[in-house]
């Protein structure tokens, strides 16, 4: 049994991360020969016109400039090998360059000149021996006065100084340099040290007169940037809030939840081949028809807060992206998908789910990520895909009298199940995936190494009482799906090798557990019908191969299942159709909703969930009437629901 | 003999006046079909990265906006590929983080190869793209529209030559070859000098005038790039503009870009 606390497991994942980054860094600063230090970097404001220098020690290998909007910027990637220059931003004060930011990537120095207003101006980059000359040309952003600053010089630079071009000094009456710097005319200042010796090559100081402010006498001195700045530059924040509020279509009709939630999601990108993301929620229920055993927490290995039995915070995932050459790497507390159907899941097991609504909630919010390593490795087009889970964590059913309570089976007797071992090498499941695209075509071919996430329920024969565990399982499948015309053509199928199952022949007083391979796969179809209509049929099967007798559910069980998704007004409108059907039982479960979308942050969904059937069904067990010893909601549990969601991004 | 005869010297009289319409509609201009040919060979570079905000306005005026990151390169019909362009959705939140790929075919008649990556599924989803009349991101344009479209696919006719601010423009009337295509026809303004079409009307089947598309160009490196487009549908009134930005051609784009891996991680 074990139960990891969430400060423990996100202070050992939190100090991987910084061993990571510190690795990299310092291998990067390894690998980096001391060959190009940046010396200075100087502005020259004339009229219309902004020349940025950049002096190194040496000649640069190249150079690329680019643009980039929203901010307006200017990108300069000066190529190595380059000296590691700590990351900063070195303000200026001028009417069109808002600061000049530096940072070090593997081969290059990457300078980010952050302009004011929305508009681009023209520009030229240009290398010139040891120096980078940036040039940019804004008529519309004049400076009132002609202007030098050193916005950053290394005790190095010091003899380069006199070598940096600065506005001329000849002819301090040209009438064309008054017409440059503007109407009014600029004060005549004393000339400053290696400000304002050297010929200018620009047009403006061709002609007009060196006149330098008084604040290139005072060159900024690697002016740190705040931290503010930082976070602005390189983060990423989105999230929402949302209420969800179901209405019971039964007696008592009454609401089965109003669900408000808070979910954030932190970008950070740390380097350009590193990236951490932070995602978490909180949701406050006052009505909490979906839990109603708070003691049950309290041995749950889930990694969240809870609040009475109506508040929860939960650190969804944490994990860090790098990326090196072909290989992405990912560590931390994930999701991880597999499979091609919708509705049901196949191969989609790697992360356990929660059943507190059954699976009338978006898998995305159902499943519990886990702790683990994934790494991809890409190869033209090829995928090899390689997964370490040393977590664990079991199905979470629903509470004993909440609203959705599986009805089939005992869930509270298995709660105290035996789990494996967090973090024990030999406990950890392992998984690898191999995809590849193809003309029309994709395909993969899946391995898992497994725990089931439901555990077995084991009888002691002396006590009579169940010693639930959970058990290994080796999981070998794959997935196709094929294109043609408007249809496409899905599969996906996963054999178990040794799954565990119940045999109860109970007036025989006869029960055991036996080991079986077990088939469980799907069929679907895509058909886009219209611009604004998809559809989606599929038929699922699961097969116990050599089922044992008195076996406790189907040796062979069948589901089909309809999809229409659609669009109208201007893509505001969603409606969608998902109806899923038991064949053994009869048992149905339709899934209606309408979405609109009063702009591109708010929306609005109203739909309904219909339960119908035999009561044995996996649909069928909640349309079925309550029982003596049932909770008086847990009888049929059809419902409305309408959910508000408003997004947002910092 | 003698009728096989006539009919043959009718044949070749025919032939002949056809190739002259087709060689030269207006005299001292060049055919459609040669003007066609220069606007399809027009330097369109290996690659390019660009940036875009798509305004989608309805014909009561209501808004949607769209953020996109855009890498193409040009396959030039290497494995039997046009180009392989990927789209990256930069905001509103709802879509962010969504990615698409497409693979289009050198061969006008296959259909291309589509894969959409969903962040609220997680789930890389290939797509079907035998109906080249869907909206493309639920814009006015249509799959087709962002296609390749070769030359032989339709015939050539030059209308006439008009002047707008002194500068010189062909007026083309495109015709698809093949019966019951999505448009019956189009009109392609197309500027003499830098071979740029600054306005197409687009006629359906029926032959009513359907949308417009005008477009600013812009020079870049020496290419003539989309600056702004705006499609107006002249039949329900919904509108699209595109503003296209930070435009870099022949970046030496990998391969890698146009995988599995840039749908699932992202803008590269």
């Amino acid at each position: 049994m074990s139960s990891t606390p969430l400060r423990r497991k996100t202070w050992v994942f939190s100090l991987v991360a910084i061993l990571w980054i510190g690795a990299g860094v310092s291998f990067a600063q390894a690998a980096s020969p001391p060959v190009l230090r940046l010396h200075k970097v100087h502005l020259t404001a004339d009229g219309s016109q902004r020349q940025v220098v950049l002096q190194f020690s040496q000649a640069p290998s190249a150079i690329h400039a680019f643009p980039l909007s929203t901010p307006t910027r200017l990108v300069i990637d000066v190529i190595g090998p380059v000296l590691p220059h700590p990351s900063a931003a070195y303000p200026a004060k001028d009417t069109l360059l808002r600061r000049v930011r530096v940072g070090t990537h593997p081969q290059h120095l990457r300078f980010v000149l952050d302009l004011k207003g929305e508009k681009l101006p023209a520009f030229t980059v240009e290398q010139q021996g040891s120096r980078v000359r940036a040039v940019l040309r804004a008529p519309d952003r004049p400076t009132p006065e002609l202007r030098a600053q050193i916005l950053f010089e290394s005790p190095e630079a010091s003899s380069f100084a006199q070598s940096i071009p600065q506005p001329s000094t000849s002819t301090p009456d040209s009438p064309q340099a008054e017409q440059q710097a503007g109407a009014a005319p600029p004060p005549a200042v004393p000339k400053t040290e290696g400000a304002s010796v050297a010929p200018s090559r620009t047009a403006a100081s061709r002609q007009g007169p060196g006149r330098v402010t008084p604040s290139a006498r005072r060159p900024a001195r690697e002016p740190q940037p705040g931290l503010f700045e930082t976070l602005r530059d390189r983060l990423d924040v989105t999230g929402y809030v949302k209420n969800e509020t179901a209405l019971r279509l039964h007696s008592p009709h009454q609401l089965s939840k109003s669900q408000n939630w808070l979910q954030a999601e932190i970008e950070f990108e740390l380097t350009d081949w590193a990236e951490l993301t932070i995602l978490g929620r909180s949701m406050f229920d006052p009505v909490n028809h979906l839990e109603t055993n708070i003691e049950d927490f309290r041995t749950s290995p889930v990694d969240r807060l809870e609040g009475g039995d109506s508040f929860q915070a939960e650190l969804r995932e944490l994990y860090l992206d790098v990326l090196y050459e072909d290989f992405d790497i990912r560590l931390g507390r994930q999701q991880i998908v597999w499979g091609e159907s919708i509705g049901l899941r196949i191969l989609d097991v790697i992360n356990p789910q929660d059943f507190r609504e059954f699976i009338l909630n978006d898998f995305i919010d159902a499943r519990i990520p886990l702790w683990g390593l994934r790494v991809d490795y890409t190869l033209s087009d090829w995928t090899f895909e390689g997964l370490w889970l040393p977590d664990f964590e079991a199905n979470r059913p629903a509470d004993q009298g909440s609203e959705f309570q599986f009805r089939n089976v005992p869930t509270q007797a298995l709660r105290s199940a035996n789990q494996p071992e967090d973090w024990r090498l030999s406990d950890s499941e392992v998984g690898f995936r191999i995809t590849r695209f193809l003309r029309n075509m994709d395909l993969s071919v899946n391995y898992l190494y497994s725990w089931s996430d439901f555990p077995v329920p084991f009888l002691d024969r002396n006590t009579f009482r169940f010693k639930p565990r959970h058990e290994r399982f080796h999981l070998i499948g794959g997935s196709f799906n094929y294109a043609f015309d408007v249809f496409v053509i899905r599969g996906e199928g996963g054999l178990r090798l040794g799954e565990h199952f119940v045999s109860a022949d109970l007036p025989k007083s006869y029960y055991s557990i036996r080991q079986r391979e077990f088939l469980s796969y799907v069929l679907g179809l895509d058909w886009t019908v219209h611009d604004n209509l998809m559809a989606n049929v599929q038929f699922f099967q699961n097969v116990i191969f050599n089922a044992p007798g008195a076996l406790v559910g189907e040796s062979v069980e069948n589901a089909v299942s309809l999809f229409l998704l659609s669009d109208f007004i201007n893509e505001t409108l969603h409606p969608q159709l998902l109806v899923l059907y038991g064949i053994n039982f009869g048992d149905l479960l339709i899934r209606s909703q309408v979405r609109y979308d009063f702009s591109d942050y708010l929306s609005a969904t109203i739909g309904a969930d219909f339960f119908t059937g035999s009561r044995s069904g996996l649909f069928g067990q909640f349309a079925a009437p309550v029982r003596d010893h049932d909770r008086y909601w847990t009888g049929r549990n059809s419902r409305l629901f309408l959910e508000v969601k408003h997004s947002f991004a910092l | 003999m003698k009728t096989i005869g006539l009919w043959i010297g009718f044949g070749l009289l025919v032939l002949s006046a056809v190739s002259l319409a087709d060689a030269q509609e207006i005299p001292g201009e060049p055919s459609g079909r040669e003007i066609a040919v220069m606007v399809d060979e027009r330097e369109d570079g290996d690659d390019q990265i660009s940036e875009a905000v798509w305004t989608l306005t309805n014909s009561r005026g209501k808004t949607r906006k769209r953020h996109t990151l855009r890498y193409w390169k040009d396959y030039e019909g290497l494995d039997g590929l046009s180009s392989k362009s990927f789209i990256y959705f930069e905001s509103p939140p709802d879509v962010k983080d969504t990615t698409f790929l497409n693979w289009s075919q050198e061969d006008a008649e296959a259909d291309d190869d589509q894969w959409i990556y969903l962040p609220a599924l997680r789930k890389v989803r290939r797509i079907a793209s035998g109906d080249k009349e869907n909206s493309f991101m639920g814009s006015d344009m249509i799959y087709d529209d962002m296609a390749d479209r070769e030359v032989e696919e339709d015939t050539h006719k030059l209308l006439r030559v008009e002047q707008d601010n002194g500068t010189k423009l062909y007026v083309l009337e495109s015709t698809p070859v093949k019966e019951n295509y999505i448009y019956s026809k189009k009109l392609r303004w197309i500027n003499a000098e830098t071979l740029t079409e600054p306005r197409i009307e687009f006629y359906d089947r029926k032959g009513r005038l359907l949308k417009i598309l005008t477009t600013e160009w812009e020079e870049i490196d020496g290419i003539w790039n989309w600056k702004r487009i705006v499609v107006e549908n002249q039949l329900t009134g919904h509108k699209t503009e595109l503003d296209i930005s930070n435009v870099r051609f022949n970046q030496g784009l990998k391969e890698s870009i146009f995988t599995e891996r840039s749908l699932r991680k992202g803008a590269p």
